[in-house]
């Protein structure tokens, strides 16, 4: 919560931010594209999951999972 | 002698109580301090000390012996803060001696009485209270030459230079040498009214001056340490704050924030949104949650901090009634309340106690959540406190007193929404406290959408933008009649950007106001000149996420 850990949600952006700068180092399109909807999707995720004990990598996949599903 | 009690100035040997109308009465009287000492030392070495007494006291860490004593010159008391650990020094000796004395600050007072406080509980001081505020060209500004004075919370004269007038309190900004009061102040902060600070005044019984400027916390702590007293629970000058040890698992499981369920994006039709009334002040007292009995047993006893938010939440209850200003006044003593909780240097901060909160809060909200889904209803968005759900008009009702049955809470509509938009960021993710929507009866809520930051013009074309999608009753219409209108007003304003109003080119950053030069930002107390291409690209990337906003459509 910000007192001794960093707030989930930036985290997860963090994840995502890296995910970014590598589809544009790969030049990569589609994956662009697709970071792009994942961010749609994120926090319904982050959201999903509150009740359990989650590495935010974690909430990434399944959300990513969700995006190929929708 | 009788009349309200304005300040108190302490002398040697008793204290000078200023009255309103330039009155006085002075009182005769000693000022208490408690001492941590390990064998008794000679208190009477020093010459101000008038009686000593040993007394046992509760604290944080146990019982512990302190020497009661009784000084007749409250400036003793830094000769014994050099060489004694101190308890109870706040509230202050002063406002314990007046308390005493039975002479309460902004209380109508018979001096010639035993019991002197005259004026109901409840009752606000007929005083005159004075707020001199400064501007400048840009807005408030504490440096500002052009004046406004307001008399009892009325406007009553403007000018420019220095203001005269007389009343009993004043709050001054700049030079007030023609205003003659009783008590005159010069806060450091503009954030609370001087009304707001005579309530504060009188609900934590210590006189203005103490809390006047001060953080919010101030009179909080104040009020709680008033109930340890009573109890006999000594509060520490500094305290020792060691949390308990646990698994690296527990901790990430306990240290959690309030719940934020993020909103789906777009515009919603006919929407509710519920609010917990004074949550976590709420949790605080019906679930005894205090810092000296959140890791042991209280043995059913009321805790202090929840005994202390106990009468707030009565007071604001009350006030309420009387008057919404007073009532806000105590409302942000009890929104600083669990903050205070949570933070280590204060008094009665203890951050299981604010972990154990959180806990119930987000218990409580999932709660809701689960009987709005039970009953038909659509949550749009939650968060901590607050619910906006989407269902029959004829359930609301029936919800929330379930929501009340169930967690012990009390609940309200906050807005009966006719369409409420959530919004996204640029890169897509749902914002969770940046929304807007217009409530029965044509007003707009905003919230998030304009931030004090940003450039007077910018606030301008969102404001213009949002009074287009007033109009409109259904979601739809308010989509498109803001699509419709978002070219032509952000062309406008781009033009604005290079030939507007000075005033149009400020942004208030914390306080202080700055505008955009070619050279870079620079602090707009004199204006020389901005940077229109800024200007423009702030409108075009503002004018971009709110189309972004409207692509969600309903």
């Amino acid at each position: 919560m910000g007192r001794t850990q960093p707030s989930l949600t930036a985290v997860v952006d963090h994840e995502l931010n890296k995910f970014e700068r590598v589809s544009s180092r790969l030049k990569d399109e589609k994956l662009r594209a697709r970071v792009r909807a994942l961010r749609r999707r994120v926090r319904e995720v982050e959201g999903a999951l509150e009740d359990e004990p989650t590495d935010p990598l974690e909430i990434v996949l399944i959300a990513s999972f969700m995006d190929d599903r929708n | 002698m009788r009349g309200y009690v304005i300040d108190a100035i302490p002398v040697r040997g008793g204290i000078r109580v200023l009255l309103d109308g330039l009155r006085e009465v002075f009182l005769k009287t000693t000022f208490p301090i408690y001492v941590a000492a390990e064998s008794p030392p000679d208190f009477y070495e020093h010459p101000d000390v008038t009686s000593v007494e040993e007394e046992e006291w509760e604290s944080f860490e146990g019982p512990i012996k302190l020497y009661h004593v009784e000084l007749e010159d409250v400036s003793a008391l830094s000769a014994f803060r050099r060489k004694f650990k101190l308890y109870n020094t706040i509230p202050s000796p002063l406002a314990q001696a007046l308390v005493r004395l039975n002479v309460l600050p902004f209380r109508f007072v018979d001096f010639n009485e035993v019991e002197r406080v005259l004026s109901g509980p409840n009752d606000f001081p007929e005083i005159r209270y004075a707020e001199i505020r400064r501007y400048s060209w840009f807005g408030p500004d504490r440096r500002g030459n052009r004046y406004r004075v307001f008399l009892n919370g009325e406007l009553v004269e403007e000018g420019e230079g220095s203001p005269r007038l007389g009343c009993d309190v004043a709050y001054c900004e700049g030079e007030c040498g023609g205003v003659r009061a009783v008590l005159k102040l010069h806060p450091r902060s503009r954030d609370f009214s001087l009304k707001a600070d005579i309530e504060r005044s009188l609900v934590a019984r210590v006189p203005l001056r103490e809390i006047a400027g001060s953080s919010i916390g101030k009179a909080l702590t104040i009020n709680e340490t008033w109930v340890a007293m009573r109890r006999r629970f000594a509060v520490p000058d500094v305290k020792v704050n060691v949390e308990h040890p646990r698994t690296l698992k527990d901790l990430i499981n306990d240290d959690r924030a309030g719940l934020i369920i993020f909103p789906r994006p777009g515009f919603h039709d006919v929407a509710y949104q519920l609010d917990f009334t004074s949550m976590y002040p709420s949790i605080i007292v019906t679930r005894n949650i205090s810092p000296e009995n959140v890791l042991r047993a209280s043995g059913g006893r009321l805790g202090i901090v929840p005994e202390a938010l106990k009468g707030l939440l009565e007071a604001r209850r009350v006030l309420k009634a009387v008057d919404e200003e007073r009532a806000d006044a105590v409302k942000f003593m009890l929104v600083a309340s669990f903050g205070y909780l949570g933070y280590r240097n204060s008094k009665f901060g203890r951050v299981e106690a604010y972990e154990e909160v959180t806990r119930v809060a987000r218990e409580a909200l999932k709660e809701a959540i689960g009987l709005a889904e039970k009953r038909g209803f659509e949550v749009l968005h939650g968060i901590v406190d607050s619910l906006t759900v989407k269902g029959p008009s004829e359930g609301l009702e029936g919800l929330m007193r379930s929501i009340e049955e169930a967690t012990g809470l009390g609940m309200r509509v906050d807005a009966e929404y006719d369409w409420v938009a959530f919004t996204r960021g640029l890169l897509g993710e749902p914002h969770p406290q940046r929304y807007f929507g217009r409530v029965r009866g044509g007003a707009l809520k905003v919230r998030g959408v304009i931030k004090a930051n940003q450039p007077n013009l910018v606030k301008g074309f969102l404001l213009e933008l949002l009074s287009v999608a007033s109009k409109e009753v259904r979601g739809e219409d308010a989509r498109r009649a803001m699509l419709d209108a978002l070219p032509s007003l952000t062309e406008k304003y781009v033009r604005l950007s290079a030939d507007g109003e000075p005033l149009d080119y400020v942004m208030m950053v914390r306080g202080v106001p700055y505008v955009r030069g070619v050279g870079g930002f620079y602090r707009a107390y004199l204006y020389r000149g901005h940077d229109p291409v800024y200007y423009a690209d702030y409108v075009r990337r503002t004018a971009r996420e709110v189309r972004g906003w409207l692509e969600d459509g309903i």
